[in-house]
């Protein structure tokens, strides 16, 4: 309608400007809402701007969370590469095979060759220039790019602290950026349903995330995707004190915390078996309570990292533990 | 006097090209012995030899009577002391502890120094004129000050044989002059001092005996009036030297002028 | 102010034992835990005596197994990388010279990424080890070759070129295997770091303090001999090249030890030789045994600092010796130059 058309140039040029100005610290659902004509979005996206005048329809994902996320919203048939896989694909999205353009971080040329119009990213290390290539260089080829929200690392961007909430303002945002935002309402609704149906764990558990490292573990800190999973799992943090999505933690410290349980993330290159066996050859690790008493939760890496399998993950920390 | 040293023949090889040849030569004992040669003669090739520090590859030297690579390392670091040219050290010694490494060939491994070494020691530096400079960091002293630290460390050794390698060439006249006479001193007490020198008649006036070297081969040895005459020092040098006898001691002064010149009267 | 003669020395090996002793108390009761001083010696003597000591298990174990076996590993590690600074000094005739010149810590990570990251069935203080001396070798055959004998100028060299390598190579794999976080795994390593040392660390550490150290102590005099140079030392009956051989190889068993145990941990073995040599001067009968005192004391205390000072989390030690070695070297330095 010519008046809606008239007013909303100037509105979006207001909201570009306040958000770009790096208002207030806590990320407010409200003044990140992108603001969006019949077809073009513009938002900004950890710092940089990305507009998109169409939906895109040649989509490279970089690390699980992100290809994970596409393909949830089924947008599997404009997805041209996928990279640096973090695990296999839950078995929710088993049937989908898109197309694999690299292990690792591809670089820039091997993902221009693709010729995308969006490149979405699951770490903002993956626009680096020996990676897929800086952000701003990118958007000079006419290539936009994204960053999973939750992964960004500046304040005023990185979520502080990440909740359900915001996990679920960010999918509604990824869907409309890639116009699909009825899908990504069907998926939130659909997540929503599923972590209300949680009982969390009674009991007051205290807990360690373990996410990698060996002779000073990597561990699910205060404000990240694993302090969040951990909440709803009804389980307290020990390292939920420490202001970092993840932090290095001592080993006397969790020694001296005794944690109830031990959330263990499973990935290939330091796997949750790898991960029991150190604990219980160490003297002192095998000390702990949860080590003698064997309570363990196994999460998959790619589940770790806020996107679209945290909820499934919450539901099997409870349902490992429950026993 | 019998030879403290005595070189027949000896040849040696350094990186593929043969620097001394054939080279027959005595060093007496209690006697000053000066080495004499322009650059690159092999003067000091020759005192490292003696030194035990380059193995021949033809001929040998004997060192008080028995081959010189029959002795061992510390028996003849006992015996023979080496003052090389330039020794820069990059670790904060002082002149004291400088000269104690003299005594490294005659500590006994397994036990602690004792006092005679001590002694040695203090001994070494006042023979060389360092006693009052010595607990000064080298790296605070001069030139001249560091030869006479390094003179002591040659002295702790207390050696049969003494090797100076170019010893002036830092000093002024009055230095110079004191090193030989120190040389000489150790000379009357039964020591062999070889010195390599660059001044000719600082060599005439100090030395018992002298020996020329010019490119590996030795030219003359003897007595300085017998061998500094202008027939050996001219062709060796490539100059035009008058030689003259000193009004007291009867020594050689020898003056130089480049060969080819026609002297204006 | 240089301490004189032997009792000198003496006295101030006696001061700086005792200083460790009660650097070792301190750091035992300093922790992330927060037991108090004498739960700490109920379970230290109960461990001893084969008592019980009426302590929670877990709490004994922090003790006995997590902080005791830690800064034991510590006080080893870093007195055997100032003993073996100093000695690398000495025989390379250069006061820059530290214990991973010859190659030996980038040897001794391409062992360790080896582990860590591609899966090689070995325990990682072997590969660490393994590497180490792999690079000694590489190092030592490219600085004898043309047969001049191990000259110090073409040793360092040898090393920097064989520790660029070895460095080149462990980027290659931790570039190639990048996956998630993998490089976590190796991070702390790389920057030296004791947090994983259990009692096997420790018997690794002292055991090679013991074995290879001890003897290193006596070479003191022959150290000395080097000071002025190949030739000096030649003619004071120093059998020049073997003798260079040995300290090296010694050196560089006792650096791999090290290094195998904590990773590469740097400053202890370059600046603390050099801060003791301007307290009791070069000659090594008093250096060696006080810097060997001295580095201990220093590294027990960084990895204290390292293990408190951002509780609960921990940092890498090497981040704190580099941290705090750096100022201390250039004041060294510019002291120095003030005095030339």
């Amino acid at each position: 309608m010519p008046a809606r058309q008239l007013l909303l140039p100037p509105l979006a040029a207001a909201a570009a400007v306040l958000l770009l100005a790096g208002c207030s610290a806590a990320v407010d659902a409200d003044a990140e809402a992108p603001v969006a004509s019949a077809e073009a979005v513009s938002l900004d996206n950890c710092g940089t701007e990305v507009s998109l005048d169409a939906p895109p329809e040649r989509i490279v994902t970089i690390k699980s969370t992100a290809t994970e996320l596409v393909l949830s919203l089924g947008l599997g048939d404009r997805l041209v590469g996928t990279a640096f896989a973090d695990g296999p694909l839950p078995e929710a999205l088993a049937g989908a095979e898109p197309p694999v353009l690299s292990a690792n971080v591809p670089n820039q040329e091997s993902v221009l060759e693709l010729r995308p119009d969006l490149v979405f990213g699951g770490w903002e290390s993956n626009f680096s220039a020996d990676g897929a290539g800086e952000r701003t260089e990118l958007a000079g080829l006419g290539v936009a790019t994204y960053v999973a929200p939750s992964a960004c690392q500046e304040p005023g961007y990185q979520p502080d602290p990440l909740t359900f909430e915001v996990l679920f303002d960010q999918i509604r945002e990824a869907g409309s950026l890639l116009g699909a935002e009825a899908a990504a309402e069907g998926l939130v609704l659909g997540q929503q349903e599923r972590l209300a149906e949680i009982e969390p764990l009674d009991g007051d558990l205290t807990a360690l995330w373990w996410s990698s490292g060996a002779d000073t573990p990597y561990v699910g800190a205060g404000i990240g995707a694993p302090q969040m999973m951990l909440d709803a799992a009804g389980l307290t943090n020990i390292a939920a004190d420490v202001d970092a999505t993840w932090s290095p933690l001592g080993w006397e410290a969790i020694a001296a915390a005794d944690p109830d349980v031990i959330v263990l993330v499973d990935a290939t290159w330091n796997t949750a078996a790898d991960k029991i066996s150190a604990l219980e050859a160490d003297p002192a690790l095998a000390q702990l309570t949860a080590v003698r008493e064997q309570r363990y939760a196994i999460v998959p890496f790619a589940a770790g990292e806020g996107g679209v399998r945290n909820v499934e993950a919450v539901e099997s920390i409870v349902a490992q533990l429950q026993g | 006097m019998s030879a403290a040293a005595v070189v027949r023949g000896l040849s040696v090889r350094l990186g593929g090209s043969e620097v001394l040849h054939g080279i027959d030569l005595a060093i007496e004992q209690g006697a000053v012995t000066a080495l004499l040669g322009p650059n690159g003669a092999g003067k000091s090739t020759l005192v490292r030899a003696l030194a035990g520090l380059h193995a021949p590859s033809a001929g040998g030297i004997e060192l008080l009577g028995r081959p010189l690579g029959g002795y061992g390392r510390r028996e003849r670091a006992r015996l023979v002391a080496l003052l090389e040219q330039e020794s820069r050290s990059e670790l904060p010694l002082t002149v004291r502890e400088a000269a104690a490494l003299g005594r490294t060939p005659h500590h006994d491994r397994f036990a602690a120094p004792g006092t005679g070494h001590e002694a040695a020691v203090e001994a070494a530096l006042a023979r060389a004129g360092a006693a009052e400079l010595a607990d000064r960091p080298l790296d605070e002293l001069s030139g001249g000050q560091r030869q006479r630290a390094h003179l002591a460390r040659a002295l702790a050794q207390q050696p049969r044989l003494l090797l100076l390698d170019e010893p002036t060439n830092h000093l002024d006249v009055a230095a110079q002059l004191a090193t030989l006479r120190l040389a000489r001193e150790l000379a009357a007490e039964g020591v062999a001092v070889v010195a390599a020198l660059h001044d000719l008649t600082l060599a005439a006036a100090q030395a018992d005996a002298v020996a020329v070297l010019d490119r590996g081969r030795l030219v003359a040895s003897g007595a300085p009036a017998e061998v500094l005459v202008p027939a050996v020092i001219d062709p060796v040098w490539g100059v035009r030297a008058t030689v003259l006898a000193h009004p007291s001691t009867g020594r050689p002064i020898i003056a130089y002028e480049a060969a080819g010149t026609e002297e204006s009267s | 102010m240089r301490a004189a003669g032997r009792t000198g020395t003496v006295a101030l090996a006696i001061v700086l034992a005792v200083v460790l002793c009660a650097s070792l108390a301190v750091a035992s009761v300093l922790g992330t835990a927060g037991l108090p001083p004498t739960a700490v010696l109920d379970a230290v003597l109960a461990r001893l005596t084969g008592a019980a000591s009426g302590l929670d298990p877990l709490d004994e174990a922090i003790v006995w197994q997590l902080r005791l076996p830690r800064i034991l590993t510590a006080a080893a590690v870093g007195a055997g990388l100032a003993l073996a600074g100093a000695v690398m000094q000495a025989v390379t005739r250069n006061r820059l010279a530290d214990p991973y010149l010859l190659g030996l810590s980038s040897g001794a990570s391409v062992g360790a990424v080896g582990v860590l990251l591609l899966g090689v069935g070995l325990l990682l203080p072997v590969a660490a080890f393994a590497g180490a001396l792999a690079a000694l070798a590489l190092t030592l055959v490219i600085a004898s070759a043309g047969g001049r004998g191990l000259e110090p100028g073409r040793m360092i060299l040898a090393g920097v070129a064989v520790s660029a390598f070895g460095s080149a190579l462990t980027s290659l794999v931790i570039f190639w295997t990048a996956t998630g976080d993998s490089y976590r795994e190796i991070v702390s390593w790389l920057l030296g770091s004791l947090a994983g040392a259990r009692w096997p660390a420790v018997a690794i550490a002292a055991g090679a303090l013991l074995v290879v150290g001890l003897p290193l102590l006596r070479s003191a005099r022959t150290l000395d001999a080097f000071a002025f140079g190949d030739t000096a030392a030649a003619a004071l009956g120093v059998p020049v090249v073997r003798t260079r051989w040995l300290l090296m190889v010694a050196t560089a068993l006792l650096t791999g030890a090290m290094v195998s145990v904590s990773g590469a941990i740097g400053f202890i073995g370059l600046v603390v030789p050099h801060a003791v040599r301007l307290v009791v001067g070069a000659r090594h009968r008093r250096l060696l045994p006080l810097a060997a005192l001295t580095g201990a004391i220093v590294l027990v205390w960084a990895d204290t600092a390292a293990r408190t000072l951002l509780d609960p989390r921990e940092l890498p030690v090497g981040i704190v010796t580099a941290v705090l070695g750096t100022p201390v070297f250039v004041a060294l330095l510019l002291r120095r130059r003030g005095r030339a």
